[in-house]
């Protein structure tokens, strides 16, 4: 099973990668920002994971002395609702539009409202919570649908 | 043979001679040229054209009435000193039965006093018709006792059968050059002005240029045309022009009044008196409702203006005068009265002439009004234009007041309803109540709203006017219904009752005060004097409607504005609370749990593997903790209240201490992917030696951590953040961060501690935040009386933060 982890708090990430190894044992990459996403967004095409775990509030890059400037829609609409954008590039291309998609956040559902509503079918959201177990089975029940 | 052709020639000869003259007149007058042709014809030293006057009775026996002179010639230029002569038996009897009378002696045929002043000997009379079937007759004389032969009478018979013809001939040409100059002189003046009005005394050459040429047409002693100006003086008829040698005794006139010209007015239809002088019953019978009685005054003017004795003969006192009509509407009256030359009346002819010159004046006069009225419209609109954009401006006052009074509104806009309605004397404001059922007096306007005693005016206040009656028994009520202005240009063709209010109301316009679909009232708008509104008044009247509505709209919707952001600012007080709240929940069990953890780490072996575990879930408490305390800053900041910072003597010790243990604590939250490192640098603290800081520990700790937060998550990866102190100036202490990552430009050092600013970098390197660190920072620096000072990045790319704070020995 092949996982990919798109978190930019490295703290949860390390942590979500452990538990998830423990759980699943699955192989678990991960992504850190959302430039590093349409970077590699050429590489999920061509190899794509069985599940993405997605944050939703993602920094733009890592500072570094030549940072790539953000684009006009990431300047418009910040941080707040990166993973959501990522998915829409996700949902454009017929590679992987179906690749399902857990939207994983400390955001409440209702926070994000309506756009939740307008996903694709293979999207699901799932709170964040200290306890890994609730993710682990959606990842095994879509592993299993797929 | 030979003689016949020679009489021919002779006849055709003198055919010639009359067509050509009568071809070549201008004048009226040009009929005495004709009397010479014919009475050279027949050998006569004279011709005279009688006319029967209008109220002659040939039938009779013996006949009644009398012959004007219409024309004449005299080989001796004599000048008669009689205008009639009776119809005596021997005229009636060859005017009924169509006979020429050749007369022997006119001194012994009862024409004596003719015969005296022609020095008339032998006469022919010949009777004829004029074109309008009229009976006349023409007399040719000889000052000697010549009688007329055979042959010169049937030459005179045969040229009396023409002269009617030919005075036609000569009337039509005349009536011709009349309506050509009248047409031009009318069109000259609007080819001149064609848009802009003329000033009052350019606009009555016109009407001079008529009267003038009308009576040299008529031969007249007076052509006077009287003109109403709508604008300046409605309701007056103003003599304009007039060719009276004296100054007129009556210039003005009214509707209503008596005498001939107010005849005219009252009437709207021409009159046509053949002779002043007589029966005055005889003249009422022909015009009914005429009221005139002074012909003295008339026959002393005759007298006078034609230079006639006392003891002679006048000739008919005649006038006529006819309407001056658009359509319906009456514009004025041209009059013109006694003749003063062949023919000697002004007749039913001359009657027909003066509609034709009426209608070129209506012509001219409508144009004037209709240019005088564009302008009127315009300066109401220029008006109207101005006072809304002061009434706007004052509204726009009132509405930047706490508590803006709709009153004033009103009162201001009832004061520009007067100055640009001419004819506006009493306005009011009416709206409708709560429960859109009656119409109530919001504001009123006008001298006549305080006329009565103190109970009579709060009772005309008092007074409603239900909107619900079907059908409507207000105007009120009826534009309630239909949403339209309505316009009363006279009360006492409507059934509404207005007496009841203000007796002396002539008209009314009432327009809705409304925004789109909304209603909410009407403007009243009341004139009592002579002046009518103009044709505008109804389009402004709209017009300040639906500016009132709109104010009033913007009153309602401002106050309502204002009571929901009233309202807000109590659930804004709600939600700090709330804050305040769950600050002070969050921040009880997480500083237990930091104070837990510190106490722990100290009793774990350096080389444990937990003790790592322990410092990052310390460095995880003290973010909590900070976030804690700064959502509790925030919301105290927002509300408006001061931070209490509570002042400890801070030493080296303790500043060292929690310096470094804040940069472990950052250490173990920053990416080790980023390799980050936070050092203190212990000996720039030194010279603090034995001073001590003033300052509140949690509230320096809060804006220490805050600095090496933003330290850790801007700066470039494999960098190190460096914390260090020293004095800055006298009594200062400064505790810095440098650090080498993203950069504050020199431009943006101001904007970093205002609230929710990010510079854009920043925001690329940020996934959580909201900009109010620093802004934080700054507020709790202040509150300590010390300072945050940001230097720009430096060119080898070193930031600083300088913490700023007072030294006491």
């Amino acid at each position: 099973m092949k996982i990919l982890v798109v978190e930019d708090d490295h703290l949860q990430r390390d942590w979500i990668r452990q538990q998830l190894q423990q759980e699943l044992n699955a192989q678990i990459d991960v992504i850190k920002t959302e430039l590093d996403f349409r970077s590699r967004l050429e590489e999920i095409t061509k190899n794509p994971p069985d599940v993405i775990i997605m944050d939703i509030m993602l920094r733009w890059t890592d500072p570094n002395p030549a940072m790539e400037p953000q684009p006009e829609d990431v300047k418009m609409e910040g941080f707040f609702r990166a993973g959501l954008r990522c998915e829409k590039l996700l949902a454009s291309d017929e590679r992987t539009k179906n690749i399902p998609v857990i939207l994983y956040t400390v955001l409440a559902n209702s926070d994000l409202g309506d756009k939740i509503k307008k996903l694709g079918q293979n999207i699901f959201y799932v709170p964040k919570d200290s306890d890994i177990r609730p993710l682990a089975r959606w990842i095994r029940g879509l592993v299993r649908r797929h | 043979m030979a003689q016949t052709s020679t009489s021919q020639r002779h006849h055709d000869s003198i055919l010639k001679a009359l067509v050509s003259t009568a071809l070549n007149q201008s004048k009226l007058s040009g009929l005495c040229e004709i009397l010479k042709v014919v009475a050279s014809a027949v050998n006569a030293t004279g011709c005279v054209l009688w006319k029967v006057s209008p109220d002659s009775k040939l039938d009779q026996d013996p006949p009644i009435g009398s012959l004007f002179v219409v024309a004449h010639w005299c080989e001796k230029n004599q000048i008669f000193t009689t205008f009639d002569v009776p119809i005596i038996p021997l005229i009636g009897v060859a005017i009924l039965k169509n006979q020429t009378i050749n007369v022997k002696d006119a001194m012994s045929e009862g024409l004596e006093s003719f015969a005296r002043s022609g020095n008339v000997r032998s006469l022919c009379l010949v009777p004829m018709n004029f074109a309008d079937a009229t009976k006349g007759i023409i007399g040719m004389f000889r000052d000697v006792p010549q009688p007329f032969d055979k042959a010169a009478v049937l030459e005179a018979e045969q040229l009396a059968q023409l002269v009617g013809h030919l005075h036609q001939v000569i009337r039509r040409e005349v009536a011709f050059r009349l309506m050509q100059n009248v047409d031009h002189a009318v069109r000259e003046t609007e080819r001149r002005c064609s848009t802009a009005s003329l000033p009052k005394d350019d606009l009555k050459k016109v009407p001079q240029r008529i009267c003038d040429l009308v009576t040299e047409t008529l031969q007249c002693v007076e052509t006077s045309i009287f003109l109403e100006d709508r604008f300046d003086t409605p309701g007056v008829y103003e003599l304009m022009a007039t060719t009276w040698p004296e100054r007129l005794k009556k210039e003005t006139y009214r509707k209503g009044e008596n005498g001939l010209t107010g005849y005219v007015l009252n009437h709207a239809r021409p009159i046509q008196i053949f002779d002043l002088s007589q029966d005055i019953n005889t003249i009422q019978f022909r015009h009914p409702g005429l009221i005139w009685k002074d012909s003295t005054i008339v026959a002393e003017a005759a007298r006078r203006f034609l230079g006639i004795g006392a003891g002679d003969n006048l000739p008919p006192l005649s006038f006529i005068a006819t309407p001056i009509l658009q359509g319906e509407e009456l514009l004025g009256v041209i009059r013109c009265s006694l003749a003063k030359g062949p023919p000697y009346y002004l007749g039913s002819e001359e009657t027909s002439l003066l509609e034709l010159v009426a209608a070129h004046i209506s012509e001219y006069w409508g144009a004037v009004l209709r240019r005088r009225k564009s302008e009127e419209e315009n300066l109401a609109w220029r008006a109207l234009i101005d006072s809304i954009r002061k009434l706007n401006r004052f509204v726009h006052n009132q509405l930047a007041k706490e508590v803006p009074d709709e009153h004033e509104i009103f009162a201001q806009a009832l004061q520009v309803t007067d100055d640009v309605i001419r004819g506006a004397e009493i306005t009011d404001i009416r709206l409708l109540d709560q429960n859109k059922k009656e119409l109530y007096f919001a504001e009123t306007h006008g001298v006549a709203w305080n006329t009565g005693s103190k109970g009579e005016i709060q009772e005309r206040l008092r007074r409603r006017f239900s909107v619900l009656e079907n059908p409507p028994k207000s105007v009120g009520a009826d534009v309630y219904k239909t949403r339209t202005t309505c316009v009363i240009p006279d009360v006492h063709d409507t059934s509404y009752h207005y007496s009841e209010t203000f007796p002396d109301t002539k008209r009314i316009i009432v327009a809705p005060i409304g925004v789109e679909d909304k209603f909410f009232g009407v403007l009243d708008i009341r004139g009592t004097g002579e002046h009518g509104f103009a044709p505008h008044t109804e389009a402004i009247a709209d017009v300040l409607g639906q500016q009132l509505g709109l104010y009033h709209y913007l009153m309602a919707t401002i106050s309502q504005l204002r009571s929901s952001e009233a309202e807000r600012e109590i659930e804004m007080d709600h939600q700090r609370q709330t804050f305040e709240d769950l600050e002070h929940q969050l921040k009880s069990p997480i500083i237990q749990a930091y104070a837990r953890v510190q106490a722990f780490l100290k009793d774990i072996p350096a080389e444990s593997r937990v003790l790592r575990q322990m410092q990052a879930i310390r460095g995880l408490c003290g973010k909590v903790r900070r976030v804690t305390i700064s959502t509790g800053i925030f919301a105290s900041l927002a509300k408006g209240k001061p931070i209490e910072p509570t002042f400890r003597s801070l030493y080296y010790q303790d500043l060292i201490r929690m310096l470094i243990e804040a940069a472990m604590d950052h250490e173990f939250i920053v990416d080790t992917e980023r390799y980050i490192k936070f050092e203190v640098i212990r000996k720039t603290f030194e010279p603090l030696g034995k001073l001590e800081v003033r300052a509140d520990p949690d509230l320096l700790e809060q804006a220490v951590n805050n600095v090496l937060d933003n330290a850790g998550k801007y700066s470039f990866p494999s960098t190190s953040v460096l914390i260090y102190g020293g004095f800055t100036g006298k009594g200062r202490f400064h505790i810095s961060v440098a650090n080498k990552g993203i950069k504050i430009h020199s431009r943006e050092v101001r904007q970093c501690s205002e609230r929710g600013w990010r510079g854009e970098e920043a925001a690329a390197a940020s996934g959580d935040g909201t900009g109010i660190g620093l802004w934080i920072v700054d507020n709790v620096m202040k509150s300590q009386g010390g300072e945050l000072i940001i230097a720009p990045t430096t060119s080898d790319g070193i930031t600083e933060i300088k913490l700023i704070l007072p030294v006491s020995s």
